[in-house]
């Protein structure tokens, strides 16, 4: 009797040990939302087969109580003035040799790495993914470990048309709930790419990436580092969040 | 031997100084990810801080070729032309501060085959704020209106028509004053004085426009006066419906706003022409819609644009393949191409328009349809494929374009393209007799 008390209470704190999908995400996409505004350095360093190193530095305002950001190219020289500005649905870039604001509504790689426009925003997870189901209905959830790190190893597919890629499996961390590891596949299954997120630091009550890897996948040997620095949770000025800011700040 | 030591001096490189991109054990020994970081509750790094200097530019070197309709009957090498020339642009930008800015973008152009070399200052421009509520930019600057992906009818201040293959260099800009208001990313004021040409307020063109967010929609309103016209008024609009882009502009131009002209027929010597105000107002309208598509595995890789240009003022195309000659009512000014004006007191319909500013490239005809396709990473990672054509519908002559671009992380550009002109006889596309363009050019921007 006892054995099967036992047997029982392991079984159910099995289930209560692994969360549901949906819980996954939810909590993954509660970490990420800030209640403060933020700016920072970004240093963008991509690395191509036979084109070595080449580094780009952004400025970064982010305000997710809008659902506004702010993306300055610094340097190098040549890409210095061009831009993104984003405020709720609607995401204009901007390019300084037509001196014409685009708007794209849509997931553009930023200045031409193998970063995104998502990469930057609050990731709206619940809204757009859902945990895979094996044949027997149970959720695509077991669990590894990544280097010492205990995680959760999660099959995700979309369920809206608009993302990247449709398939990902996500490698996140037990203890925190934070993503660890990305692999993006496109609907033939193909692996696309891989991110690695090997830092994150705590801003307020969450958190936020500080250290990105992108590995191209697809294109053998393309990489793209990105490293979040001079980190700011003072207010920003609404002038910031401005066609007009955006513009000056250009060449 | 030699690879084995490239691959121990490799490894020994990325154990002393760690390599930023290595993928293997990750987490190797890491119990956590996370970090700490010194981050500020009180201080911004600003975008602009202290007075600054920074030079940039580009140096692209063509070479052009023209294969004339006649090589085609005679084989003859004299209707092959060839044209070299070295575009180079500088861009200064100094700030100061209080982020006001004065900007200069000058361009220096050497032609081989005239052995001349052009000097040209594209922009010109000082930039400051009041308070972060009005932005003023004053003297030459490139300022574009509108939305439409080639035509743009809602732009009556912007001097220089996109071209099918980006040309060299700076854009041209036009002078003025221009302020702008803006109230949050989503609502937008805008007015431009433009005084290019002018000497006295007469001359004075002022444009205002009214910018800002409807649902999915980004709407303008605009108004463009001068003095002794009545207004142009103009809307644009731009969305995303499904995984469609659209855009959208018209333009409404006052009578008076194109000078057309009269013949009045001589009993002797030749029919003279005049100028004559055009009756009425004329609509000019540019419909576009374009997405990109997965193509070959990855997303947004192949693009695609179409669009479609009215323009109530063309049609030109009777009068500009006439080669009658007509005595000009009074004397005008053309530029032949060598820098220098001519004065010219009889000549064709063709010319004569030409003289007032009114025969423009895609803009002769009454109706257009265009088509673009790009492909990116085509055979290699940074090279774009481009199909591009542009058919005037009215007099049914088409340019075709197609275009290899090779542009590498470190701004080294290659890119080959070739224009193809058909269609029927004397049509806009036609009319120069050249049957093929090819340009080759290498550039540098830093």
């Amino acid at each position: 009797m006892k054995k099967l008390f036992v047997l029982l209470f392991l079984m159910l704190g099995g289930l209560w040990a692994q969360p549901t999908g949906q819980a996954l995400l939810q909590k993954m996409e509660d970490l990420q939302k800030f209640d403060t505004d933020m700016h920072s350095m970004v240093t963008l360093t991509q690395q191509k087969p036979e084109q070595g190193n080449k580094t780009m530095r952004m400025s970064f305002y982010r305000r997710d109580s809008d659902n506004s950001f702010l993306i300055h190219i610094q340097s190098p020289e040549s890409d210095r003035g061009n831009g993104y500005l984003r405020v709720d649905n609607h995401m204009w870039m901007y390019r300084r040799n037509t001196r014409a604001f685009q708007h794209i509504n849509r997931d553009e790689s930023i200045g031409g790495t193998n970063a995104r426009a998502h990469d930057f925003e609050t990731r709206n997870l619940v809204d757009t993914y859902q945990v895979q189901k094996n044949t027997d209905g149970s959720e695509k959830i077991s669990e590894e470990v990544l280097g010492k790190i205990p995680v959760y190893k999660v099959h995700i597919q979309a369920i809206v048309r608009d993302v990247d890629y449709p398939i990902k499996i996500w490698w996140i961390e037990k203890s925190s709930n934070l993503l660890l590891k990305e692999e993006a596949y496109s609907a033939n299954k193909t692996l696309m790419h891989s991110v690695f997120f090997t830092q994150y630091t705590q801003v307020g009550k969450h958190f936020m990436p500080v250290k990105q890897l992108f590995i191209d996948e697809f294109e053998k040997g393309n990489k793209t580092l990105m490293e979040v620095k001079e980190i700011s949770t003072k207010k920003i000025p609404n002038h910031i969040f401005t066609k007009a800011h955006l513009e000056s700040l250009s060449k | 031997m030699k690879k084995a030591l490239w691959g121990f001096l490799a490894v020994l490189g990325s154990l002393v100084y760690g390599d930023p991109f290595a993928t293997d054990n990750l987490f190797g020994e890491m119990e956590s990810v996370v970090v700490e970081m010194p981050i500020s509750e009180t201080s911004l790094t600003e975008d602009t801080a202290g007075v600054s200097f920074s030079p940039s530019g580009s140096l692209t070197s063509q070479l052009f070729h023209g294969v004339n309709r006649d090589y085609f009957k005679a084989k003859n090498w004299q209707d092959i032309s060839q044209r070299h020339q070295s575009v180079g642009e500088l861009l200064l930008d100094v700030r100061t501060g209080d982020d006001s800015k004065a900007f200069a973008a000058l361009e220096g152009v050497y032609r081989a085959d005239n052995q001349l070399t052009s000097g040209y200052v594209r922009e010109l421009f000082v930039d400051f704020h009041l308070k972060r509520r009005l932005y003023v930019r004053a003297g030459k600057q490139v300022l574009q209106w509108g939305r439409g992906h080639f035509w743009h009818p809602s732009d009556l201040i912007n001097v220089e028509q996109k071209d099918l293959i980006e040309r060299a260099g700076a854009r041209e800009g036009t002078n003025g004053l221009r302020l702008h208001a803006p109230f949050g990313a989503k609502t937008n004021f805008y007015a431009f004085f433009d005084n290019r040409g002018g000497d006295s307020l007469q001359d004075l063109r002022s444009s205002f426009k009214a910018e800002f967010i409807l649902g999915p929609v980004e709407t303008a309103f605009s108004l463009w006066k001068k003095s002794a016209l009545h207004p142009a008024y103009a809307w644009d609009a731009s969305t995303r419906l499904g995984n469609w882009d659209f855009t959208a502009e018209a333009v409404f131009l006052p009578k008076n706003f194109v000078k057309n002209w009269e013949i009045a027929p001589q009993k002797q010597g030749l029919d003279s022409l005049y100028a004559k105000a055009s009756a009425t107002g004329a609509p000019r309208v540019a419909i576009s819609a374009g997405r990109s598509f997965r193509f070959l595995e990855v997303p947004d890789r192949l693009r695609l644009q179409y669009e479609f240009y009215y323009n109530s003022l063309g049609n030109h195309g009777k009068d500009y393949k006439s080669a009658q000659i007509y005595a000009y009512s009074s004397p005008t000014s053309i530029n032949m191409g060598t820098n220098q004006d001519v004065v010219l007191n009889q000549g064709t319909i063709s010319m004569w328009l030409a003289s007032q500013g009114q025969i423009q490239a895609y803009s002769l005809g009454k109706y257009y349809a265009a088509g673009f396709l790009s492909i990116d990473k085509f055979l290699l990672s940074d090279m774009t494929l481009a199909l591009n054509g542009v058919v005037n519908l009215s007099d049914q002559s088409y340019v075709f374009t197609g275009s290899l671009s090779y542009r590498t992380m470190h701004n080294l550009s290659l890119q080959a393209a070739i224009l193809a002109f058909g269609g029927k006889p004397q049509g806009e596309f036609t009319i120069s007799g050249q049957k093929i363009q090819s340009q080759l050019s290498a550039g540098i921007s830093f």
